[in-house]
């Protein structure tokens, strides 16, 4: 039985978000995945929208994987070719951001749209968009944080960074901290 | 790049490899050198294996066109720029043999990552291609 706090979402909302902020990826991950190392921003936003997508997730990698739930996605350009719908930032409709988007940052010679594919370049992050604010992992403080998108355009020094969007996949389900699937 | 991968040569191995007695006798410092050694030269082996060898690898490349773990390998190897790099290793026994990894690690600000490769040591140490997948997120 779920608890309130855990019912079942159809919609992302702030409070669902804002309840990730400051956490640590082991704080996220139920199944160990959580080497500081390793760059988690598309691991984080794949455990809130609850999306496991791609050729390798979390529990796939992890020897501590938990047998219940899900394991979520973990790279970024195979997060962003599962996306239905993928465009550049800037020229989103107000219904498209509608509801919350993934927000893709990276060298616009990555990008290839007309075949929604991504170039695994190493400068590359992920967070999700939702009423002009951006929650994702700095992996440099190992926490959830927000940024505004013209600062998240700049989140790599050296290199001019694009922003795009990508919907969410059919199958996501968001959820709040402690409440993943 | 040079001098950080040098720098970061001394850190970052776990090694618990039982098919090697020879090594057995070593002094901690010179069995993780030799162990080191033996999963970087099993690695560039390893050069020729296409990335179709395993999903994880299939479009994982940075650098394109790519067509295998050598293509990988260096595309990540031509990443490490300035910042902190580190290369670090790790073997553990599996079916009598070992399963091997090999990362690539890299830290300048945000710009952070870790890929790398995974593969099987037959018990005389001989890197298994159909074996390989590439590690890494984000």
């Amino acid at each position: 039985m779920p608890t309130p706090a855990c019912s079942p979402a159809a919609n992302l909302t702030r409070l669902m978000l804002d309840s990730y902020l400051g956490k640590n990826i082991s704080e996220i991950c139920s199944h160990g995945f959580d080497d500081a190392d390793l760059n988690h921003c598309a691991h984080f936003v794949c455990h809130v929208m609850n999306v496991s997508a791609g050729s390798v997730t979390c529990s796939k990698m992890s020897s501590k994987r938990v047998a219940d739930r899900i394991g979520a996605c973990i790279r970024v350009h195979e997060l962003f070719a599962a996306c239905p719908v993928v465009g550049e930032y800037d020229s989103a409709t107000a219904e498209q951001l509608a509801g919350g988007v993934f927000v893709f940052v990276t060298a616009a010679s990555a990008v290839h749209l007309k075949t929604k594919s991504m170039t695994n370049i190493p400068k590359k992050h992920v967070g999700i968009a939702l009423d002009g604010t951006i929650w994702h992992y700095s992996n440099t403080g190992d926490e959830v944080v927000t940024a505004k998108p013209e600062a998240f355009r700049r989140h790599y020094k050296g290199q001019v960074s694009g922003l795009y969007f990508g919907s969410f996949p059919a199958q996501a389900i968001p959820s709040s901290f402690g409440c993943g699937r | 790049m040079g001098r950080g991968l040098l720098r970061g040569l001394g850190v970052g191995l776990l090694v618990c490899v039982a098919f090697q007695p020879a090594w057995a006798d070593m002094p901690p410092d010179e069995a993780t050198q030799a162990e080191r050694y033996r999963v970087v030269r099993a690695a560039l082996q390893l050069r020729d294996v296409p990335l179709r060898v395993h999903a994880s690898c299939a479009q994982a490349a940075p650098q394109l066109p790519a067509r295998t773990i050598g293509d990988y390998l260096a595309g990540f190897l031509a990443a490490m720029g300035d910042g902190r790099n580190l290369l670090s290793t790790r073997c553990q026994p599996a079916s009598g043999a070992a399963r091997c990894e090999l990362w690539l690690k890299h830290v300048d600000d945000e710009d952070k990552w870790a890929w790398g490769v995974a593969f099987r040591l037959d018990r005389r140490g001989r890197p298994q291609p159909s074996s390989v997948e590439c590690l890494g997120a984000g």
